[in-house]
């Protein structure tokens, strides 16, 4: 298969058939629509070429940057879209929660500007929110910037019902249910419309995160409030979820269909498992239910990574430091600073170790001694030890009391270990006043 | 904070439940609101308005952030900022535990001597007259610089003074440099010096060294993301770093406050009634603002724009919380190390200046009701015998309703009526809160009307003597195993 650019890849995707051992379900198939499969890995590939395809020409003629508001899919697309036709893009965002995303952006060069998040402390007439402030910047500029504006854009929901809708429906002729999560709204509405024209009993159910939860791509009920696209009427349940319900989809979409997808996937396929389940167990004919697979897994690492250590061996191991308590150490081996000069010399060989961070040390040092931060330090001597067998050592930190605990460890594995009593503080005290 | 699923239609049929936003009231306080009789005697005897405050409480918010020091075994110091609240029972109470003062005046410089603090515990900050500096010179009191010409004039006032001790110094930071963040619509403020004039500074501190004892920067950031805050310690520290490396001897480093505290009582109905606010707005329900006040929303095109002008009243983190989480950053620019770490490490002091998060639970504001009456629109108006110059730093910042206190039994409010309160200002609307409050008992004339943690910034930041009628008399009170003791609150003094 030749293509000649990858926008020619956006859209056609498969629907994935959900094996009825993983959804418990009799009579109703559920069908995964795979938007992970378009080529820049989102069901926003469509939403972002639908709403600058035709104006491509007239913006790089104009020499016009391209200046959105998401939280990352959007801006890939839009940022893949802008450097196959030799477009800026810049992305004006709150970014900073899903740190992959916005790496990926960086490798593909887009131009970030963070939006300081208001909060408590601030000028009330100043209310700050990324659609207001890229209009200002048109404002203050209006040919030199293109604004899709994809929270607002009809084109979002219009190109859905055309194309991901229709492709549903060539494959499945009709379809009873389907899930859609909540961001601009613009897939869901323009899938929920064609489907529903199609079937008129077509249930639509929208998927938002529950208050103070945070589903990436997924905004919850107050903030659907500030996209236009929202049609609540549209929808004939609305399913607000928590954090810990989406981790399950994801998970079970993940490690069971091998669709690796992000969390807003799980989201719409967990709605869809709760929702089915009653209304399965009262059918006696087939129907057929669709959701979406909004995008992939790689960019969520992060994410997942707070919400399940446990899956990245995190977890406390019982190693010989960790549960090393030195407070019940009463005597250990203690070197004043007046003493270190009298200690270097009836210790040969010896090494003062600074556990300290790095900054710390380039700052303030004992002559002679080495830096191995408390972070690596605690890693590496918690079975082997980064120093020969017999070396005596002297552990340094600020004030003595960190250093202590590791001082107090190594000379429990019988380790000529000393702790430096009082710490740097002391040391340059004691130097201050020489 | 996970929560169980609900559907949202649950939330639309009881309307009613989600437009109360009920303050969180510390069970002392709770008890001498209890005591109606102590509360009416107050009020006959001072007037209104009257505000209450509690000493006693403060102690808990210091422990709070105690914590958070010994967590990170930091070394430093805790200036409660005064500037919020001017009870000088509080000073005093404060004076006994082991942290600084921080003021914003001459007036509050002499205040705080007054009630026992002594300078090396005292902190001057804020724009500065000829007159609170040379009072702050005098004292041998920390001045944080705020800009290049107050830098001079402590110099040049510091000469002619002829004082046995140098002029303490810290700078203060206007702005912060990012090489990895890239910030749009980032705040501009009226604060401190520029990054970029800081080598001159620098240098100058190094020239007048005769003059200058520099201790330290300072650095409030207190709008900030955690993003914006994290770039600003970055640049805090390399800032430090620089002028080490310059042979000054900064031994401080101030990160302000800006601790934010629980106003309401609970997360979920706190998270309920701003949804209902923005439905407000929208129009899907009753109007639930005074006019239409959007609070700081729109409606622009069938969708919500603005921003809120509230403050957040149910916080994730409050205040020693909020502080650990920062000293837990890890600075991507700096190795990835802990914040705390760094300033340990460094053996540099960490200097805080919580206001708001101190002042948690130590004050409440009385209003007795003159009137009540409809409004040309029938809205229940309740008319008070005080004026939004007793009770907002802010317009309708503070959002939680205020308790009814009977004068007899009361009328409970059976129907979920709304009310506004309103003030004596004599303008066609002097309102204290822009939001319709929906109170247990329906106000009556001479009723008292209690409105919940309102010594930071609340109480008393604004009061004025407008239209000739008083400022409210302050009233510190204590209690002992269920006994009220109170006394004028310039008349209080702490419990040795």
């Amino acid at each position: 298969m030749i293509i000649e650019q990858m926008t020619d890849l956006i859209g056609n995707t498969p629907l994935l058939k959900i094996p009825s051992r993983v959804t418990g379900l009799k009579n109703i198939e559920l069908y995964a629509k795979l938007e992970m499969m378009n080529p820049f890995g989102s069901v926003k590939d469509r939403t972002a070429w639908a709403m600058v395809k035709d104006d491509l020409e007239s913006i790089k003629k104009s020499g016009q940057t391209i200046f959105e508001n998401s939280s990352g899919n959007t801006a890939k697309s839009l940022q893949a879209i802008a450097s196959i036709h030799g477009i800026k893009f810049r992305l004006v965002s709150a970014l900073a929660k899903v740190e992959e995303q916005k790496e990926v952006l960086q490798i593909m060069g887009a131009e970030i500007e963070e939006v300081a998040t208001a909060s408590d402390c601030f000028d009330p007439s100043d209310p700050n929110d990324p659609q207001y402030l890229i209009e200002r910047k048109i404002a203050a500029d209006p040919n030199g910037i293109y604004f899709p504006s994809q929270f607002t854009n009809r084109k979002n929901p219009d190109y859905h019902e055309q194309t991901t809708a229709q492709e549903i429906l060539d494959d499945l002729e009709r379809v009873d249910y389907f899930f859609g999560g909540l961001g601009t709204t613009g897939s869901s509405l323009g899938i929920a419309t064609k489907l529903k024209q199609n079937n008129p009993a077509c249930k639509a159910i929208g998927i938002t995160a529950q208050a103070n939860h945070f589903i990436p791509g997924i905004r919850n009920l107050t903030q659907m409030m500030e996209s236009t696209l929202f049609q609540k009427d549209y929808y004939d349940e609305i399913f607000p979820l928590t954090e810990k319900e989406v981790m399950d989809g994801m998970m079970t979409l993940i490690r069971e269909c091998a669709v690796l997808c992000g969390p807003s996937s799980g989201a719409n396929f967990i709605a869809a498992l709760r929702y089915l389940k009653e209304i399965d167990a009262t059918l006696d004919k087939p129907q057929k239910a669709v959701f979406v697979v909004c995008d992939r897994m790689e960019w969520y690492i992060s994410y997942v990574k707070e919400r399940m250590p446990e899956l990245f061996g995190q977890q406390q191991k019982d190693s010989s430091l960790s549960v090393f308590d030195s407070s019940k150490v009463i005597i250990v081996p203690t070197i004043s600073a007046d003493e270190i000069d009298k200690w270097k010399r009836d210790n040969a060989g010896s090494l003062i170790i600074d556990i300290r961070v790095p900054q710390s040390f380039d700052l303030i040092r004992i002559p002679g001694s080495l830096n191995m931060p408390q972070e690596q330090f605690a890693k590496w001597i918690d079975g082997a030890l980064p120093f020969a067998e017999g070396t005596s050592v002297l552990l340094v930190c600020a004030v003595g009391e960190q250093s202590r605990h590791y001082a107090a460890y190594l000379a429990s594995r019988g380790i000529k270990a000393f702790n430096l009593d009082g710490g740097i503080m002391t040391w340059h005290d004691l130097s201050a006043a020489a | 904070m996970m929560r169980k699923a609900e559907a949202i239609q649950n939330i639309e049929t009881n309307v009613q439940h989600t437009l109360r936003v009920r303050p969180r009231i510390h069970s002392r306080i709770r008890s001498l609101l209890q005591n109606k009789a102590l509360i009416f005697e107050l009020m006959e005897k001072h007037g209104s308005p009257l505000n209450l405050v509690f000493p006693q409480n403060i102690h808990e918010n210091i422990n709070d952030f105690q914590a958070a020091y010994k967590k990170h075994r930091l070394r430093g110091r805790i200036y409660f900022t005064s500037k919020p609240c001017k009870a000088l029972s509080l000073f005093r109470e404060a004076e006994g535990a082991d942290i600084g003062i921080d003021v914003s005046s001459a007036g509050s410089l002499k205040a705080v001597i007054e009630c026992g603090w002594s300078a090396d515990r005292i902190g001057a900050t804020g724009p500065k007259s000829k007159d609170y500096i040379v009072i702050a010179l005098q004292n041998d009191v920390l001045i944080n610089v705020d800009n290049i010409e107050e830098l001079k004039k402590i110099v040049a006032l510091h000469k002619n003074m002829e004082l046995p001790h140098k002029a303490r110094i810290t700078i203060r930071l206007a702005d912060y440099n990012s090489q990895r963040v890239n910030f749009t619509s980032q705040d501009d403020t009226t604060f401190g010096i520029r990054s970029a004039d800081m080598g001159w500074v620098f240098t100058y501190l190094k020239d007048n060294n005769d003059h200058l004892a520099f201790q330290g920067l300072s650095f409030h950031a207190s709008m900030a993301s955690d993003e914006q805050r994290i770039a600003a310690m970055e640049n805090q520290l390399q800032l430090t770093f620089e002028a080490i490396k310059r042979g000054l001897k900064p031994t401080n480093i101030n990160i302000g406050g800006g601790f934010a505290i629980m106003y309401a009582d609970s997360c979920q109905e706190w998270d309920n009634y701003t949804a209902t606010l923005k439905k407000s707005v929208l129009g899907q329900i009753e109007c639930q603002t005074w006019n239409g006040n959007g609070l700081g929303y729109r409606l622009e095109n069938g969708a919500l724009r603005g921003g809120a002008m509230y403050i957040n009243h149910a916080p994730v983190y409050t205040k020693g919380e909020e502080l650990d989480r920062w000293l837990s950053f890890r600075l991507p620019s700096m190795g990835n190390v802990a914040f705390a770490d760094i300033v340990r490490d460094s053996l540099l002091r960490l200097s805080i200046e919580p206001g708001r998060g101190m002042l948690d639970q130590c004050g409440i504001t009385l209003g007795r009701v003159a009137f009540t009456k409809l409004s040309g629109k029938g809205e229940n108006l309740v008319g008070l015998e005080m004026n939004r110059s007793n009770l907002h730093s802010n317009h309708f910042k503070q959002l939680t309703e205020p308790l009814v206190i009977p004068q007899g039994d009361g009328t409970p409010n059976e129907e979920s009526k709304g009310v506004y309160y309103i003030g004596n200002l004599c303008l066609s609307y002097d309102m204290l809160q822009y939001n319709k409050a929906y109170p247990d008992f329906l106000p009556q004339a001479d009723d008292i009307i209690a409105f919940m943690n309102t010594a930071g910034y609340m109480m008393d930041f604004t009061e004025s003597e407008t239209l000739m009628q008083p400022v409210a008399q302050k009233i510190a009170l204590t209690e002992n195993d269920g006994t009220w003791q109170w006394a004028k609150d310039a008349d209080y003094r702490r419990n040795s």
